[in-house]
């Protein structure tokens, strides 16, 4: 009885307010960051001088480095370019989520606060021991943290061998097992052959301005092959990579053609992205381009910025999704199997609302747990006097949020789906995963030259699975700890998803290693089947909803 | 400079504040400038002025096209279209936001009815029809761009990836690497041209074409003095400008100015030596300032490049036989 003079006064209360009113939208995502207790700050080391690399720092990283079954936040910072003053080094920062949204700064203790100019960052277990490690791309040598165990880190990248080099400007880094030996190999992307000297000054309108990716050589990336004992080798060369030189961004590494083996997919800024199909045996063969991922479906080179990898339309087939520069649709290339994609982000309207905005993190997330996965991608532009020179877009921008109405069709719900993504921020790296356990996908955003942003998901909820993976290694000859590029395959009722795992993804950071299937009102999964990386398969019937599970390999293969 | 070019446009619409030309030239200034905000709020003005404006509808919608707001876009893009079915721009892009907004079927429409199409609008049109799955109609398009404009990469790339849709390899390859050469060139091109950029050379060729256009509106009302300064100014900024040199030797040439009119008429001919209304007219000025043998050597010019225009020819032969009678 009292229902609806009690929303009327809600409405009215809104009105007054100003306040929108939100209800309709199954999708919520509500800022929380006041209460987290997050005190980071992101810089990007700018003095003025407006050198390339301020405009693409930099990336996240959402993972358990102490296996408390939280998910923990690192932050990568900027360091002081040349010119620069400051009375504090900047350096990374590692947040332990104590539960209830709370989070203290662990970054002391860690050892993980690195001063290097950071700009991406993979996690995973390399060394096989059960803890995750650290690896950061920077401005500078690569950095590589091996996790003790007791919530400690320590540096070897010099015993590794992988600092990659001085000089280079880095970018999105993954680790996959490209031979399937069940140790993880590392991908390094560099951004533009950028040095102090050879800094290139730009105005537009009059009014100073960042160099773009052409006004630099492009770059190659690096391979490293891991050896097993704790060391890697570069094999560049050898294994094909070198030879393909672009201005790189978000990598992320999938079994794009379906054969069994990890291939590596990476977003290239304006040079024409590159999709690196593995032999198996540690060989890349290029065919970005007659595989219909390197350009636009016009043939046009993006400015690619962030990659996703999962499966939009429930076909089996895990998609590729990029987000890009201003006036260019982020864009969907459907997998159409064979290791060919189409560019549909018109029929899908997956890139709604999305030509104004400079984009980057960003993620393939269900965040309704309707079965369906939903696309996020946070926004803001490189140049913080765009106003100046183009005010059809802006430095500090909301982000975007389309909700999947099924079979891989997309409406824009940004201005509806809770406070959390109006809020205009200039966001790089975004990360997703359920920091609080209620079983939905929360989001992370680093933002440049300011603090964070996080949002709770208090959406709509369907059924849930949570999957946590568990490598046979380093016992037996099993898949790596990590199971990075074991592939999963869960059907329940009418509904069948997929997903692989990644290390290293969207804009330059690394998130989701447990996976999420939202399953909406089925209340039982009928089965759970995983291809371990190793080759073993497994399969598990009759699994309860609504609940996290780790699963263990259960049949590594022979030696 | 840029001051001096929203200074230009902003003083146009105090004198003139009913003109619809004047006002549209405004919003146009702030786009340039990078103030579509602005710009907007002027094209509106100029439509409430004018309701018949086609180009205003054809530059709103674009703008809102740019800020994502396909609805209003479509709107403005079919209001320009009913007002001027042949603009070009319009029909193309129109076709684009229906394309941004998934309905390829009524993108196809649109470029199908197009009374001629551009390179560029038959590569859309391939696209459209390669979203909706008529490879065959989309690999035509692409082909008739690709004769359009062989260099066209973008045409290059839909037919490779319409033939590999078809499943043949080959062609798409074929296609593929011509596609890749040339976006090799245009990528080099690319780099060329941001390594060479001339920041202080755009601003001045950007503000010349606003004084021309200034100055044609001030004309346009009857306002000689002021368009021959801007013209001046923006002939002064920019020597690649034909269009106010032009404008100044029609001006000088009505006024009986003929040594004037005769040096910005040969500028203009330096500029765009193909061009045989410029050369008719040097000529023509010649005579009045008795050059008979250059107003000869222009008339010439007249008859090779215009062979089947009558006015070359009797133009010609009068000179020739003045030239006859003097001798």
């Amino acid at each position: 009885m009292n229902v609806r003079p009690h929303l009327c006064w809600i409405a009215i209360w809104c009105l007054a307010r100003g306040v929108p009113s939100f209800a309709s939208e199954p999708i919520q995502l509500r800022d929380v960051t006041a209460e987290t207790g997050i005190t980071f700050v992101h810089t990007d080391g700018s003095s003025g001088n407006r050198y390339i690399v301020e405009t693409v720092a930099s990336g996240l990283a959402l993972f358990d480095y102490d296996n408390d079954g939280r998910i923990d936040i690192y932050f990568l910072n900027g360091a002081p370019l040349r010119g620069t003053k400051t009375e504090t080094v900047p350096r990374n920062s590692l947040w332990h989520n104590e539960g209830n949204w709370k989070f203290t700064d662990a970054t002391e203790r860690s050892g993980l606060g690195d001063p290097g100019y950071a700009l991406g960052v993979a996690v995973a277990d390399y060394d096989n021991d059960g803890y995750e490690d650290v690896y950061i791309s920077n401005f500078g040598p690569n950095k590589l943290y091996r996790n003790r165990g007791d919530g400690t880190f320590v540096d070897v990248t010099e015993k590794a061998g992988v600092a990659d080099g001085a000089g280079k400007i880095g970018a999105g880094v993954a680790f996959f097992d490209m031979d399937n030996d069940g140790d993880l190999d590392l991908f390094a992307t560099h951004y533009v052959n950028f040095t102090y000297e050879n800094h290139r000054a730009v105005r537009f309108n009059g009014h100073p301005a960042y160099a773009g990716p052409l006004d630099y050589q492009p770059t190659a990336s690096t391979l490293f092959r891991n050896n097993g004992d704790g060391t890697f080798t570069d094999i560049s060369v050898e294994s094909g990579i070198a030879q393909h030189k672009g201005a790189g961004m978000g990598v992320v590494c999938f079994d794009a053609d379906g054969d069994g083996d990890t291939d590596v997919f990476v977003g290239n800024d304006k040079t024409g992205n590159f999709l690196f199909i593995n032999d198996g045996h540690g060989k890349f063969k290029e065919t970005a381009g007659l595989a219909g991922v390197a350009y636009d479906v016009a043939g046009r080179a993006q400015g690619s910025m962030g990659v996703e990898c999962a499966d939009l339309d429930n076909d089996g087939l895990l998609d590729l999704f990029v987000s890009t520069y201003q006036q260019e649709v982020a864009t969907l290339f459907k997998n159409q199997g064979n290791g060919l994609f189409q560019d549909i982000t018109q029929l899908a309207r997956a890139g709604d609302g999305s030509l104004r905005y400079v984009k980057w993190g960003t993620g393939a997330v269900d965040f309704d747990n309707d079965g369906d996965r939903d696309l996020f991608i946070a926004c803001g532009h490189l140049h913080d006097n765009v106003h100046l020179f183009d005010n059809t877009t802006s430095y500090e921008c909301p982000s975007l949020v389309l909700r999947n109405s099924g079979g891989g069709k997309f409406v824009n719900v940004s201005d509806k789906a809770g406070d959390g993504p109006l809020l205009k921020r200039s966001a790089r790296g975004a990360a997703f995963d359920d920091l609080d356990n209620d079983g939905d996908i929360d989001v992370v955003i680093l933002n440049s030259r300011r603090g964070p942003t996080l949002l709770r998901n208090e959406s709509e909820r369907g059924h849930w699975l949570q999957l946590k993976l568990v490598g046979a290694r380093p016992s037996g000859s099993g898949s790596n700890r990590d199971a990075v590029g074991a592939k999963v395959r869960l059907i329940a009722a009418d509904l069948t998803l997929v997903d692989e795992v990644h290390s290293g993804r969207g804009y330059q950071s690394d998130y989701g290693r447990r996976l999420q299937f939202g399953l909406g009102k089925r209340d039982k999964i009928d089965r759970v089947e995983i291809q371990w990386p190793g080759g073993a398969k497994q399969e598990i019937r009759d699994v309860p909803v609504d609940q996290r599970l780790t699963i263990r390999e259960q049949s590594p293969r022979s030696e | 400079m840029r001051k001096e070019q929203i200074e230009a446009a902003q003083n146009l619409t105090a004198a003139f504040p009913e003109s619809d030309d004047a006002v549209y030239l405004l919003g146009l200034v702030y786009n340039e400038q990078g103030d579509s905000i602005a710009a907007i709020k002027e094209w509106k003005r100029s439509l409430q002025l004018d309701v018949t404006r086609a180009d205003a509808n054809d530059s709103l919608g674009y703008a809102l096209l740019l800020r994502d707001d396909y609805e209003k876009a479509e709107a403005y893009f079919r209001r320009a279209l009913e007002l001027d079915a042949t603009l070009a721009t319009a029909n193309f892009r129109l076709a684009t936001t229906l394309v941004h907004e998934g309905k390829m079927r009524e993108a196809i429409s649109i470029l199908e009815k197009a009374a001629s199409l551009s390179a560029e609008g038959h590569r859309l049109l391939g696209e459209a029809y390669q979203s909706s799955k008529e490879y065959e109609k989309a690999k035509a398009s692409y082909e008739t761009a690709i004769k359009l404009k062989p260099d066209l990469s973008e045409a290059c790339y839909g037919l490779s990836k319409v033939h590999t849709q078809l499943g043949d390899r080959d062609k798409a390859a074929e296609s593929f690497e011509k596609f890749s050469a040339l976006k090799k060139q245009k990528e080099e091109e690319a780099r060329n041209t941001r390594a060479n950029y001339d920041t202080l050379g755009m601003t001045r060729r950007s503000v010349a074409q606003t004084h021309t256009d200034v100055g044609r509106v001030y004309m346009i009302q009857q306002r000689a003095k002021e368009a021959e300064a801007l013209w001046l100014r923006a002939a002064m900024l920019d020597s690649s400008n034909a269009l106010c040199r032009l404008q100044l030797a029609v001006l000088c040439h009505q006024t009986r100015r003929y040594q004037d009119a005769l040096r910005y008429y040969l500028e203009v001919a330096q500029i765009d030596p193909s061009d045989a209304l410029v050369q008719l007219n040097v000529g023509r000025v010649s005579v009045k300032l008795n050059l008979m043998a250059q107003a000869e050597a222009a008339f010439k010019k007249v008859v090779e490049l215009a062979p089947d225009r009558p006015e070359g020819h009797a133009a010609l032969a009068q000179v020739r036989e003045m030239l006859a009678q003097k001798k």
